[in-house]
Parts: C-alpha cells; structure tokens; sequence
C-alpha cells in the first residue's frame, strides 16, 4: 500500500484543480486540435502527463477515505464532465470511451457510488468497439 | 537531416524494446542531459492561463513550450519556487538526467517514441514537492518534452504510455 501521508489538504486542492484544468482543457485543445501541427499536438499532450497522474493520485486517495465529503463530490462531478467530453478525450487523448471507463473504475471514482444517471457524449463508433468487446461478443454468439 | 546516433539508438530500443548496455546507458544519459527543453512556439493552456488570470498574471496565447511548463510547475502545480527561471528548471531536469540512481525508461506516448529519467527529487524548497523528479526526452524532436515532479514510475509512465521497458 503506497503511502499517502505525505498529502495534505493543501496538496488534494491543488490535485483537484489540476484534474479540473484537464477536463476542460480536453475541450478546449479539443476545438483548436485541426489548427495544431503534429508537433505542438505532440507537446500539448506531453504537458497532460502530470495531470492524469494527479487524477491516478486522487483515485488513490479517494479509496484510501482521505477525501472529504466535499472534495469527493468535487470528483465526481469532475468525473462526470470528463465522460461528457468523451470524444474530445478521444481526440486529443485517444482514449477511447471503453478505455476511459476502465481507467476511472481500475483508480477509483466515487461515480460508483452514485445512483443518479451518468451523462456521457460519444460516437457510434466508440459504442460499436464497446459491443465488440470480447466478453459481449461471447454473451451475444 | 542527419539523425544523431545516440537518438538512433534510443529509436532503435525503443522499436525493439531491446534492454540498454551500462555503455549504451551511460551515453544516452550523457547525450540527453546536454539537450535543450522543447521551445516550440505554441498555446498556452487554458488551464496555466486561467489560473494566471486569478493571480492578475496575463501571458501571450502563444509562447515558447519551455516558458508556459515553468509556469505551470511554479504557479498551478507549486512544484518549483517562485521566481524560477526557464534555465534554473531545464538545470534541475539535467541533474535528475544525470542522478546515478535515476531509473531509465524507454516507452511510446502516444505513438511516439520516449524515454524517460525518474531520479530523486533534489528540490528542498517546493511548497507541494514530490519523490522524484521525471524527465521525458524525444528523439525525434531532439528534445525534452517536460518535466515535473512524480510520486513514481508507476505514477507518471501511465496514461498514453506504452511498450514500456526498464533499463535502469
């Protein structure tokens, strides 16, 4: 079990904020991605890195319970925006849909945890690789 | 244009995923520490601009890649001090570069070819400091890409990563 006793509240803020840039800077390189060349696309998903890791850091703290109430709704709202911006993700991150559900539930998202509908913008051709997943072939032969 | 041999040979493991020699290892370490940061001239990220806005910092839309990653280490992530320069940041990559503990990574992000320097932090005055220090060099740009501090390997070689191999 790795040691998450080194993060503060001070740092979790900082966390969510940098998770928080993310989910909208999805969109917004999303929007500007056909004006790019190839190397500054290259560079402006190089300067994600530490940003999905501060997401993989949250998963982390979030199942270890030292999130607070407030801090886990922050997540899963947070959560729930990068799902909607799905094929942005897609675009600028070529993270499929199924790729990305996995990444959240394999870290930990308190969007589990919660009854209401989940919100979430895709293409036919990301569901199509969903149904084409192995299992669900298996279930419909 | 001629590719240097050392980028050739950090290709050449990483299409292979061929394990580096101490020689080999040594040479890129060497070769790696003595390149510049990306300087590409391109957009400032929304996320770095905003939260510069809060702070009554305002920076152009575009500017050199090296420039906005100073910003966000120093003002969003608060990895690196005040008043950091691009040239005291590219100095501490360098030396994390050249740590004799640092492990090697040689990997694809998103399709293009990597390798990375995960060494011990040395930074003592960062407000929100990590473990370590992590460096990501491409050969084909014949430069580094970014650099921030980590919690880990297993941390920061994740999303968009692939054919990972150790070399150190």
């Amino acid at each position: 079990m790795m040691d998450l006793s080194q993060y503060n509240q001070e740092t979790i803020i900082t966390f969510l904020q940098s998770y928080e840039g993310l989910t909208q800077d999805v969109v917004w390189l999303s929007d500007e991605w056909a004006t790019m060349t190839a190397t500054e696309r290259h560079l402006q998903q190089a300067a994600l890195m530490p940003c999905w890791e501060k997401r993989t850091m949250l998963g982390q703290l979030y199942q270890a319970k030292r999130l607070s109430p407030a801090q886990i709704e922050q997540l899963q709202n947070l959560d729930q925006q990068l799902l909607e911006h799905a094929i942005a993700v897609e675009l600028v991150c070529q993270l499929p849909l199924a790729e990305l559900v996995r990444y959240l539930l394999k870290i930990g998202t308190p969007l589990t945890q919660q009854p209401a509908p989940v919100r979430i913008e895709t293409t036919m051709t990301a569901l199509a690789e969903l149904v084409n997943q192995p299992q669900w072939v298996a279930v419909g032969a | 244009m001629t590719t240097h041999p050392i980028n050739s040979l950090i290709l050449e493991l990483v299409s292979t995923k061929r394990l580096a020699t101490v020689t080999e290892i040594e040479a890129i370490s060497s070769h790696v520490a003595q390149a510049p940061f990306a300087s590409y001239l391109s957009h400032v990220p929304q996320r770095i601009r905003q939260a510069l806005d809060k702070k009554s910092l305002t920076v152009p839309a575009k500017l050199p890649s090296v420039e906005w990653h100073v910003l966000e280490r120093v003002y969003l992530d608060e990895q690196w001090s005040l008043g950091t320069t691009p040239v005291q940041y590219v100095a501490d990559l360098r030396q994390a570069i050249l740590h004799p503990q640092a492990e090697i990574w040689t990997y694809r992000y998103y399709h293009e070819p990597a390798i990375a320097f995960i060494a011990p932090s040395h930074l003592r005055n960062a407000p929100k400091p990590e473990r370590f220090l992590f460096v990501s060099y491409n050969p084909n740009f014949a430069s580094l890409t970014t650099g921030y501090q980590t919690h880990g390997a297993a941390f920061a070689l994740g999303m968009g990563c692939q054919d990972l191999r150790q070399h150190r």
